[in-house]
């Protein structure tokens, strides 16, 4: 700190009186609230207003563009949804999506982790990090469109290469079978890296002799991910995980974009069918009930996840 | 000698893999910028030209549009342009101040439920962005802000702002407290020691949750979609309206693709090292 700016309170003049009205502001008990008034409204506009929004509205049927009145009918739409393929179809296609993305990511972002961490010596290695982030900050829209062109399957680069070694054709995202792991492909490509990032963060965790320690000894990586990695970065480790569990749950716009949900329903997510209960079919009693079941589902497996990480913590 | 064979073995896997997954996430984007260069032969053509005479076709058909009659009239991007860059700006801007000042006071006062911060936020991410849009969809309209600018730039504050406090209260914590109390004792305000002391030493705090927001609010379209349909309308909205289309103009699409990653790549560039720490920050705080 230099000294000019070291000068202390006294600007001069009409300045001071002003400011002088307004020092109760600078009792701690007022400032506090002051400073947390945008977050509380955030949390109100975004939370809490939604959430009561949600609950009544999924006892109503209420179409928006009818110009109908909202017309009570209970619990009509969770039977409804309940009762509909469709929906199971789209939370057995998201939990796949979930399950599969979320473990690939995992073990390749901890895999890329534990490399760039041991190649610390590596000429480049700050590029070539910034290069591998790169997917993560792109707009999904953008993603999602170019990697239609990708796909095509006439003049897609992927096709081609294909053709020219295995003499096929795929058509990966028309088919049902390939479409739903073509899209898992472009979402391991955008959010490995963010694991990785999440790993380098969990090692930088830890203390550094421990690691020396472990390298004197020549731990394999399981060893070390197991013994010296997990005790301390544990914490960032399963963070990661659940953040990118809960993204993925909610994943829409990328494979909106390439897919639209089909080919038929099978690269439907479950937010992808909230966005088109809400704002195709305008149904919005039934999409509120939905949103309120995946809503359910999130906090549930958010607080046993949580659960057993406290667990395990204090067993350890 | 066994030895450092095995290890100079251990360095090739290493820089083979590394070198494998950059590869793996760079080349659909050179090969979009590819795109973006041909013209519309040889981005057909089988097999895929590599090497080619690039063309700014597809930058010209994205920024005027050729009427029937043979006039030609800027398009209505540079208007969608002047909608992102205003309202990701703003909202930006807005969100970090306001992040920042909140950030200050979650770091520094005791207060209720304070230590359910953590899950504050997790929570913010668990509801789905529909179920959030429901409610907005209704309330704008009710509020005549849907597709205004402002109504735009509001969004993303609230977007942003979870995300901005909790990323600040990572970087005001890594600030010893003494600082302040030392100028507290001393006679000055907590205003001033917030200004003269505190802010000075999160700035690189600052330019992550900067960063982040920008990006937020940049890439954002699931809000920008049934928000905004004419006056407000926001890049990716317009991009996504051109790719429903029939008779596609690749080239083009691959341009607006290009055009909207563009500033994003490089703001990330500029501010990598403070993006990182805010990252692992951001999700971190401090583990108290």
């Amino acid at each position: 700190m230099d000294a000019s700016s070291a000068m202390g309170p006294g600007d001069a003049g009409f300045l001071t009186r002003f400011r002088e009205k307004f020092l109760f502001l600078e009792n701690p008990k007022y400032l506090q609230h002051l400073l947390l008034v945008p977050v509380l409204i955030f949390f109100i506009v975004w939370n809490v207003i939604p959430l009561l929004w949600l609950v009544g509205l999924s006892f109503y049927k209420y179409v928006l563009v009818t110009g109908e009145p909202l017309k009570f009918i209970g619990l009509t739409n969770f039977k409804e949804i309940f009762g509909s393929f469709e929906i199971w179809h789209a939370l057995s296609n998201t939990f796949f999506f979930v399950i599969i993305g979320t473990l690939s990511q995992t073990v390749l972002g901890i895999i890329l982790g534990f490399l760039f961490w041991d190649s610390k010596d590596l000429p480049g290695r700050r590029f070539a990090l910034t290069l591998i982030f790169t997917p993560m900050i792109l707009a999904p829209l953008a993603t999602g469109s170019f990697f239609k062109l990708i796909y095509d399957p006439v003049f897609g680069i992927v096709n081609y290469f294909l053709k020219s070694i295995a003499g096929v054709t795929i058509d990966f995202l028309g088919s049902t079978a390939w479409a739903l792991p073509s899209v898992l492909i472009v979402d391991t490509w955008m959010w490995t890296p963010f694991m990785m990032m999440m790993t380098l963060a969990a090692l930088g965790s830890v203390p550094k002799a421990e690691l020396e320690a472990a390298e004197v000894e020549n731990l394999s990586w399981y060893r070390r991910l197991v013994h010296v990695v997990l005790p301390h970065g544990k914490f960032i480790l399963m963070l990661g995980i659940l953040l990118r569990t809960i993204d993925a749950f909610k994943s829409m716009d990328i494979i909106f974009t390439m897919t639209g949900g089909g080919p038929g329903n099978a690269t439907e997510l479950i937010g992808i069918t909230l966005y088109r209960q809400a704002f195709n079919a305008f149904t919005m009693g039934k999409a509120s009930a939905l949103a309120i079941i995946a809503l359910l589902i999130a906090i549930s497996f958010t607080s046993i996840y949580l659960y057993i990480l406290q667990k395990k913590e204090e067993s350890m | 000698m066994e030895e450092s064979n095995t290890l100079t073995l251990k360095r090739f896997i290493i820089l083979a893999v590394i070198a494998v997954w950059v590869v793996f996430a760079m080349a659909p984007l050179v090969w979009l910028f590819m795109s973006s260069l041909k013209t519309r032969l040889d981005l057909f053509s089988m097999p895929p030209k590599f090497i080619f005479k690039p063309t700014l076709h597809g930058y010209e058909a994205l920024f005027i549009t050729t009427y029937a009659d043979g006039t030609r009239k800027v398009s209505e991007i540079i208007g969608t342009m002047f909608n992102s860059i205003l309202i990701a700006g703003m909202g930006t801007i807005l969100a970090v101040a306001l992040g920042t000042m909140s950030g200050y006071a979650a770091s520094r006062f005791e207060f209720k439920a304070k230590g359910d911060f953590m899950f504050f936020v997790l929570s913010t991410r668990m509801l789905p962005a529909v179920a959030v849009l429901v409610s907005f969809h209704i309330m704008y309209a009710r509020l005549g802000l849907a597709d205004t600018r402002f109504g735009m730039i509001l969004l993303y504050i609230l977007v942003n702002i979870g995300l901005a406090t909790w990323i600040m209260k990572g970087f005001f914590d890594g600030v010893p407290r003494d600082l302040e109390e030392v100028a507290l004792v001393n006679g000055y305000s907590r205003l001033w020691a917030f200004r003269k002391l505190v802010l000075p030493m999160v700035k690189g705090g600052i330019a992550a949750t900067t960063g982040f927001c920008f990006i937020f609010a940049w890439n954002e379209f699931t809000f920008a979609s049934i928000i905004t349909t004419t006056r407000a309308k926001t890049l990716p909205v317009r991009i996504s309206a051109a790719l429903g289309k029939e008779g596609l103009d690749w080239a083009m699409v691959a341009a607006a693709g290009i055009l909207l990653i563009i500033p994003i790549v490089v703001l990330f560039y500029l501010i990598r090292k403070h993006l990182l720490m805010g990252m692992t920050f951001g999700v971190l705080g401090k583990k108290e």
